[in-house]
């Protein structure tokens, strides 16, 4: 009995078994119909189990029938069709379904008013609740605006981020200066972080920030401004505080578009676009210069003979005569109307399960300065998929190749500056043009010149189309991420963890090339040379965060807690080879010729921080957020390894107290937001905590190593400490809103490079912490929403504008002298002065008071006329009261620039008058005062937007208030001293004894007419119709027919008109190290038109 | 399933999280890959040579080339620089023109040490860490590294030896500079005291040298690196300047300090074969290691090797590849290139630095040995190699060339390339020589002996007249007065009969003359080698030291043959004014150094923050 048991229940326990196995491999079939259509195919059935995850799934055949092996009757079978409501079926032991879809009702538009949320990285904060500094933007200002890269298209948007493009070469980049600056050395671009991860390249430690060129801030080109949906600037240090020790410029973070749940759509936006350069100087045509240049050159030192210079002679009997009797405007030459092809396309769909966007897009510019090319692919691609209801993951990959082609020369500068009277090309014995591009020096008689400047100067045109420039860069940035609610989030607390990685590769070559047809030097000149940069890095950052947010019983607290771990690290490495001596026709630095450089620096970079964010909230009334992260960095020594950056901010909405109800019809809201922060900044170069020893190449056959830097043991980090006083407001339930700040920041511990004695065998100490600079300021952001409607016309306008007070408060004395050089008494320089209580970027320099008009003094008025003289003339000493100064003969003291000096010069007729501050007849450095400063009073911008219907106009502008700039540019071509072409105003000059006029003598080689005086320092303000743009779109519903979904058309016209007093091209100039604002001619930005395209379907 | 991806999610998380947040200390150490860290230095005999090459290739730089030859010629009555070269050295030839116009300002950038510092703090971590070295490395014997920290302290007391005759005080630093916790403020420490210690660390490292190097790929380096005799040599120098130190009046000191060098000397002369010389110098064979040149063509040589009477040189070769044009050559440092400079190529025949006639015409009467001895005209005529009299001094052979520039005549200097080769000028291609830059070689133990012999005799007899003048005694009046006269004289005469046909004959000279005489020697062997301003610097010192008044315009009586300007004389005219001033860089990082009271201006009250 007990054996036969046994078996009986051996047997169920085999037949349970193979039950259990069968019910989990069963088969289950069907048919999917619908009403209309009868069976459907490609229906996707899928079997799902409690949360929704999928386990397995097939899709329907021609005939609407499907069959599918299950792996749990318990699980749940689902029908989805596009275009159909999906149904949810229990299998259960059913093993044939007859499933019937119901066509989805077609909804118009549903508005979902969802609460707005916000993110500094860490925590996503309801809007209203955000208690700390930020300005957010979305890409939708921007339609219709063609810009190569965002940073144009955020200038003067958002109130205190002070924007000015480097110069408007293809790729010229953007100067970003967030609430000032507030670092001595290094980068003082705010962070750029995309999608929540970092951006901005670990650039290697050897790049010069301060006197970087051009497309070394171009970073932004990378990114399609198409693909950005939004950008968040976090402002104050709370804010920034959860990037640590790389947010203390300020940073900006940009969303990328997602893929949106529905059909598939295909979008195609096409922009064309035409540049021209705005109206530059007019100079003088050949004629009039070799006229300027004769007299220049006869008055240094009243001789004929220096005056003879044969390229100036017209001699006919002069071998190169025809090449040096010509009118040649180089200007035009080199400058050209510049087009842009923009063409962008974007896929997107997606249902529950998955959603997706990809877009690819090409750029390709020409610039107003000829053989300027720029071409961008850019791709990226969004995929989220839904794993569970629990589960998600995310992968982003995006693709950006650059690909431009610059001028070896400053063009722009060379033809500025190139004498009118030669010629492009040689010419025959006739005068016409050969094919050969005429370099001065190399074909013409060489000892027949001697014109200084012009001797070596390149002929622009033909570096533009002989030399090259090109430089290429490769940037993949791929991402992969998962969200996991370890509790379901339906029913209890949540608790989400996220975890990324991602990495980031790029590449960057240069290949340069310079010919001897070009230069007048010897073939074996170091300057005929070929040179390739290649440069490749690869960084991968990994982030896991939590963020806990507890489900309160009582529903006015709410409190949300994150915590982030992250690490990154990565390497790169760059290698140089120079060559010359090329064969002609060899344009490769690597094809075996003379190999003049060669060289490699490998580096590495690590980084680790701790991030604790919480938020707080009651009744949503009262918030408060609270963050602190901990950096670790490889930069510093063991004992300051790790830095701390806490933030505290908090808000009041005021407006939702009880007390304030009377004025809720108004008054929408109205808060108050105090902050306190600290963020930091660590040294741009790796390795400063080590005594290092690098090798040299010894003596004699040994080989050498010496110490290569005093090991920085007390190095610290940079530390800034900001306070926030903030306020946002809105009225008339938002018709009217804002936001206004008031900021004190302080920096202290700046880090610097430190001279010290070289009595200890170092010259500096790489970095030291040295000083404390404050900038204090306000912005004021306003906006409005549907402010003016009547009917389907509405219109809408945009303010902001900031200010903000650079001080220096303290600083070491070896560092400031570094910035304060003594002045050289020579033309064309400003005395550089850098003191404790003001700001960087004071200019210094004489007071110019005009042109000496007679070389002696006379008492009587050379006119005739009796009675005082009113004119100050003659080059005399005066006293305070302006009475001439005699000697003991009665003879007038002269005047002299710095007297008792060799190079001391007295004054004449023709010459420029500087006052002379301290009336002792003497122009020195005693004489120099205060001219101005470069940092504006004011910048912000404004804008205004109409709408009526489908038609919507954008008028945008941006200003900037107070700065001044001093005006190289012009300088230069009013200096006539040198052989450098000179600007139509100098027709104007004094000639002759008894000429009044402002503008002085030519005097070649010698003199003090051009010294750095106010004549140069310019008020830069400015204000610019940076766009006005008109966008229509065209009805959905005749477009249909054509299985169009979207067709708009777009018209820009960009920098149409800029009110300036400022006399140089463009008044938007950038700052240089010690922050002053010098014009140098850089190529002016463009004006542009744009017309454009886009259509969905 | 909902598990496994729970485990998959959370397993690199918390691996990564764990290893990472437990180590993350070590995680943050990164280790250069382009150098060594202190840490991993100093572990093997290996690691010492390194260091002691960085030294010495430290001395080879261009910046410090300058200095030794800014400091030690330029200002003197040697060198004019070179006006036809204005356009091609448009960065330096003011600072040239400068110095050698004595109207040095404390911005001139040839006033910075900062080279020399450099070297001084390789020598001093030599000494502070070749011991540890010891230790560690079992095949680095005590007596190799003792003669390592020799090398360093005869490389630290040379470059202090420059510093102090030029700056008369400076920071004395012995510490290496390694870590910013360490004050780098120092004082400046009086010349005398420097020079005390010069000498401490010379008597250590001459009891520890080596006499001899290894030669190596063909190269001896006994000739290029210290060795005992080159320790002795400089410390015979150094004596003769303490010596001279005005604010020492004592005879017994003074002669004690002169028998010293008279000893070094000696011992000099003990190590080398001095046969050849003895008889006639025309028929020594001159190939011993350490052994007086057959003549004085063959000290000099435009390739990077050593004359057998080279004492202590730099080694030059042009090894990093591709020669460029001195014009251009910052971005190869080796002296050669400096010398190349200063005093012109084969290829490009001047340099910076000039001669013209006028500079040593009418100045013989101060050297001449006896009316009709030698040739007023010739001896620093340099125009002329050969002359009708036969007094044909060969040593001015190496300094001719005559061409004619606007107005007088300039003529190149070529001791540093006897052969010029003739090339196209234009070929970019610069035929550079690559001679060896001299401290000291045999015929300087000669000339200090009779230096040192010579001042012991004067300062011992030296009295004053009743207007407290000076007053030589006029007769040998005493035997060994006699005998160290006589000795000093043939080696004198050793020197000039080397490079003259007619020999040197000894007739009655008075003692005052016989001091003019050893200058005037060392300054035809010894031209264009960097000496000579300290050779006047040291005689002012002597005059000085005797009477206040006695130096005035010594020195500047000199200086003023090559110059017409009288403006020279009132630039020399003190004592201060023949040292240099701080750079006025260096007192902007330093502000525990103190201007020399000459150079001290008005301005520098001006409080500029």
């Amino acid at each position: 009995m007990k054996e036969r048991l046994k078996y009986v229940l051996l047997l169920a326990l085999l037949c349970s078994t193979h039950l259990l196995a069968q019910e989990g491999g069963d088969i289950v079939r069907g048919t999917v119909t619908s009403q209309a259509e009868g069976p459907l195919m490609q229906v996707s059935v899928v079997e799902m189990d409690n949360t929704d995850r999928i386990r397995t799934a097939t899709v329907t055949d021609m005939n609407g029938e499907f069959s599918l092996k299950i792996k749990d009757p318990k699980n749940s079978l689902r029908f989805n069709y596009v275009g159909y409501t999906s149904q949810k079926l229990l299998i259960g032991s059913t093993r044939v379904f007859q499933v019937e879809l119901k066509e989805d009702h077609i909804l118009e538009e549903v508005i979902v008013k969802a609460n707005k949320t916000k993110s500094a990285g860490g925590l996503n904060i309801p809007d209203r609740e955000v208690s700390m500094a930020m300005q957010t933007i979305s890409t939708k200002e921007f339609e219709g605006l063609s810009v190569a890269s965002i940073d144009d298209a955020l200038q003067g948007r958002i109130a205190g981020l002070d924007i000015v493009g480097v110069s408007g070469d293809l790729g010229g980049g953007m100067n970003m200066r967030l609430r000032g600056v507030s670092s001595l050395s290094g980068n003082t671009q705010p962070l750029i972080v995309v999608d929540g991860i970092i951006f901005s390249a670990n650039v290697s430690s050897d790049f010069d920030f301060a006197n970087a060129t051009n497309d070394q801030f171009a970073e932004l080109l990378q990114i399609s401004p198409d693909d950005i949906d939004q950008i968040n600037v976090l402002k104050d240090a709370s804010a920034t505080a959860i990037w640590g020790s790389r947010g203390s410029n300020g940073v900006l973070q940009f969303t990328t578009k997602k893929g949106v749940r529905g059909k598939t759509k295909v979008q195609y936006t096409y922009r064309y676009s035409g540049a021209w350069q705005p109206q530059g100087y007019k100079l003088l045509n050949g004629d009039e210069y070799t006229m300027f240049m004769k007299e220049a050159l006869f008055n240094a030192n009243s001789s004929d003979a220096s005056a003879d210079k044969t390229p100036l002679n017209y001699d006919q009997t002069y071998k190169n005569y025809n090449e040096f009797n010509d009118n040649t405007d180089w200007v035009d030459l080199v400058t050209q109307y510049g087009q842009t092809n923009d063409h962008y396309i974007t896929v997107t769909g997606g249902g529950e399960k998955a959603r997706f966007r990809v877009s690819g897009g090409y750029y390709n510019q020409t610039g107003t300065v000829i053989k300027q090319t720029l071409n961008r692919y850019s791709s990226r691609m969004n995929l989220d998929y839904l794993v569970s209801k629990r589960i998600k993951f995310i992968t982003e990959f995006s693709f950006t190749f650059t690909d431009q082609n610059k001028n070896y020369d400053d063009l722009l500068n060379i033809a500025y500056q190139k004498m009118p009277n030669a010629s492009v090309y040689q010419e025959d014995a006739n005068g016409n043009d050969t094919g050969q591009y005429f370099a001065y020096g190399a074909a013409a008689d060489k000892s027949a010149l001697d014109l200084g400047a012009q001797d070596g100067m390149v002929n622009p045109v033909a570096s533009a189309k002989l030399a090259k420039s090109n430089s290429q860069e490769y940037r993949i940035i791929p991402t992969f991420r998962l969200q996991y609610d370890l509790l379901d989030p339906e029913v209890s607390s949540m608790l989400r963890l996220q975890s990324f990685i991602s990495f980031d590769v790029g590449n960057n070559s240069s290949d340069k090339y310079y010919p001897k047809a070009l230069s007048d030097q010897l073939w074996s000149n170091q300057d005929i040379s070929a040179t390739y940069y290649e440069y490749k890095s690869m960084g991968i950052t990994n982030k896991e965060e939590l963020t806990y947010q507890p489900k309160f019983s009582n529903t006015d607290h709410s409190l949300m807690l994150y915590g982030a771990y992250e690490v990154a690290w990565g390497s790169n490495s760059g290698q140089t080879i120079a060559s010359d001596r090329l064969p002609v026709g060899m344009e490769s630095a690597s094809a075996g010729t003379y190999l003049s450089g060669l060289s490699s620096g490998p580096g590495e970079w690590r980084n680790m921080g701790l991030t604790a964010n919480a938020h707080y909230s009651y009744k949503s009334k009262y918030n408060a957020d609270f963050t602190y992260r901990r950096d670790g960095s490889t930069k510093f020594g063991k004992s300051n390894k790790w830095g701390s950056f806490p933030g505290v901010s908090i808000r009041w909405n005021v407006s939702d107290e009880d007390w304030m109800k009377w004025s809720n019809k108004w008054l929408t809201m109205f808060s108050l937001r105090p902050s306190w922060g600290v963020s930091g900044k660590q040294p741009d170069s790796e390795y400063l905590h080590y005594s290092k020893y690098s090798s040299n190449s010894g003596y004699i056959n040994t080989a050498g190593l010496q110490p290569a830097n005093i090991r920085l043991t007390s190095l610290k980090w940079e530390r800034s400490e900001s306070w926030n006083a903030g306020s946002d407001f809105e009225l008339w339930n938002g018709k009217l809103g804002g936001d206004f700040n008031y900021y004190y920041k302080k920096t202290t511990d700046l880090l610097s490079a430190f001279a010290i004695p070289t009595s200890s065998g170092f010259s500096s100490y790489d970095e030291k912490n040295s000083g404390r600079i404050d900038n204090e300021g306000w912005e004021l952001n306003l906006y409005t929403n549907n402010l003016l409607k009547v009917g389907d016309f509405t219109v809408d306008f945009n303010f902001n504008i900031a200010n903000n007070i650079n001080t220096i408060k303290d600083l070491d004395a070896s560092v400031l002298d570094s910035y304060n050089t003594e002045f050289d008494y020579k033309n064309g320089t400003y005395l550089q002065r850098v003191q404790i209580g003001n700001s960087f970027g004071s200019i210094y320099g004489f007071k110019y008071k005009g042109v000496y008009q007679y070389n002696y003094y006379s008492d009587k008025d050379p006119n005739g006329k009796n009675g005082t003289k009113t004119y100050q003339g003659e080059p005399v000493a005066r006293d305070a009261q302006g009475g001439v100064i005699f000697d003991e003969t009665g003879k007038p003291k002269q005047m002299y620039y710095h007297y008792g000096d060799a190079n001391q010069w007295a004054f004449q007729g023709g010459d420029a008058i500087y006052q002379d501050i301290n009336h002792d007849g003497n122009i020195d450095a005693l004489d120099i005062v205060y001219l101005g400063n470069s940092n504006p009073d004011f910048n912000g911008g404004f804008g205004v937007k109409f709408k009526y219907k489908r038609l919507t106009l954008n008028i945008f502008s941006n200003f900037r208030y107070g700065n001044s700039i001093v005006n190289l540019a012009r300088l230069n071509l009013e200096s006539m001293r040198d052989s450098y072409n000179q600007c139509a105003s100098i027709n104007w000059r004094w000639r002759k004894e008894g000429d009044v006029t402002e503008m002085p003598r030519a005097l070649y080689g010698v003199g003090y007419n051009s010294l750095g005086s106010d004549r140069y320092v310019e008020d830069g303000s400015f204000l610019r119709i940076k766009y006005i743009t008109l966008n229509y779109a065209i009805d959905p519903k005749l477009i249909k027919k054509y299985y169009l979904t979207q067709l708009s058309f777009y018209f820009t016209m960009n920098n149409l008109w800029c009110f300036t007093k400022y006399t140089g091209v463009d008044p938007e100039v950038g700052y240089s190290g010690s922050g002053i604002s010098y014009d140098s001619g850089k190529t002016p930005r463009s004006q542009y038109f744009t017309g454009g395209i886009s259509v969905g379907f | 399933m909902n598990k496994l991806i729970k485990n998959i999610v959370l397993m690199p998380v918390a691996v990564l999280g764990l290893a990472s947040l437990s180590s993350c200390s070590d995680w943050l150490d990164l280790k250069p890959q382009t150098s060594i860290i202190a840490e991993d230095m100093w572990k093997d005999q290996s690691d010492v040579e390194a260091v002691v090459a960085s030294m010495y290739r430290g001395m080879i730089q261009n910046d410090f080339m300058e200095r030794v030859m800014a400091w030690g010629e330029l200002r003197s009555d040697n060198l004019l620089q070179n006006d036809s070269k204005k356009a091609d050295y448009s960065a330096t030839y003011e600072l040239y023109k400068s110095v050698s116009m004595s109207s040095i300002l404390e911005t001139n950038s040839l006033t910075s040490w900062s080279s020399v510092y450099n070297v001084i703090n390789l020598a001093n971590y030599v000494i502070k860490y070749a011991p540890d070295v010891c230790g560690q490395d079992a095949d680095y014997t005590t007596s190799e590294m003792l003669a390592n920290v020799a090398e360093a302290r005869t490389v630290r007391a040379l470059c202090y030896f420059y510093l102090i005759r030029t700056f008369k005080e400076v920071p004395y630093i012995t510490e290496p500079t390694v870590d910013d916790e360490q004050e780098l403020k120092i004082a400046a420490t009086p010349g005398s005291e420097v020079l005390s210690k010069i000498i401490e660390d010379l008597e250590i490292a001459h009891s520890n040298a080596r006499t001899n190097f290894p030669t190596s790929s063909g190269v001896d380096q006994t000739k290029f690196r210290i060795t005992r005799n080159a320790a002795s040599a400089l410390l015979a120098d150094v004596l003769l300047w303490k010596a001279s130190d005005p604010d020492i009046q004592n005879v017994t000191t003074d002669t004690t300090t002169y028998n010293r060098v008279i000893d070094l000397c000696d011992e000099v002369f003990a190590a080398a074969d001095t046969a050849n010389i003895s008889s006639s110098i025309y028929t020594g064979s001159g190939t011993s290691t350490l052994s007086m040149c057959k003549t004085f063509l063959s000290v000099f040589s435009a390739s990077s090797s050593a004359s057998t009477e080279d004492i202590f040189a730099l080694y030059s070769s042009s090894s990093t590849a591709g020669v460029q044009d001195p014009k251009n050559n910052d971005t190869k440092n080796n002296s050669y290139l400096t010398i190349n400079k200063w005093y012109g190529t084969s290829s490009s025949n001047d340099g910076l630095a000039y001669v013209t006639t006028s500079m040593y015409v009418g100045q013989q009467d101060k050297y001449t040995l006896n009316a009709g001895y030698l040739d007023k005209q010739t001896v620093f005529n340099v125009a002329k190699t050969s002359d009708a009299t036969g007094y044909n001094d060969q040593r001015y052979t190496y300094s001719t060339s005559a061409r004619t520039s606007t107005g007088a005549d300039v003529y190149y200097i070529n001791k540093y390339m006897p052969t010029i080769v003739a090339s196209s000028s234009n070929d970019g291609d610069a035929k550079d020589n690559y001679p060896s830059w001299i401290f000291y070689r045999l015929a300087d133990i000669y000339l200090m002996r009779a230096e040192a012999r010579i001042e012991k005799e004067n300062e011992a007899h030296l009295t004053k007249d009743a207007n407290g003048k000076i007053v030589y005694p006029s007769q040998i009046d005493s035997i060994g007065y006699a005998v160290n006269m006589g000795r000093a004289l043939s080696d004198i005469g050793t020197i000039y009969n080397r490079s003259n046909k007619t020999k040197f004959i000894t007739t009655s000279i008075t003692n005052d003359n016989l001091s003019e005489l050893c200058l005037a020697e060392r300054r035809r062997e010894f031209l264009f080698e960097g000496k000579r301003w300290f050779d006047l610097l040291r005689a002012a010192r002597r005059k000085y030291k005797v009477s206040a008044s006695g130096y005035a315009n010594y020195v500047a009586n000199f200086v003023t043959t090559k110059l017409s300007d009288g403006l020279v004389t009132s630039r020399l005219n003190s004592m201060d004014a023949l040292y240099w001033p701080f750079y006025r860089d260096e007192m902007k990082r330093n502000s525990k150094l103190v201007q020399n009271p000459y150079y001290k201006s008005e301005s520098d009250n001006i409080e500029k923050n």
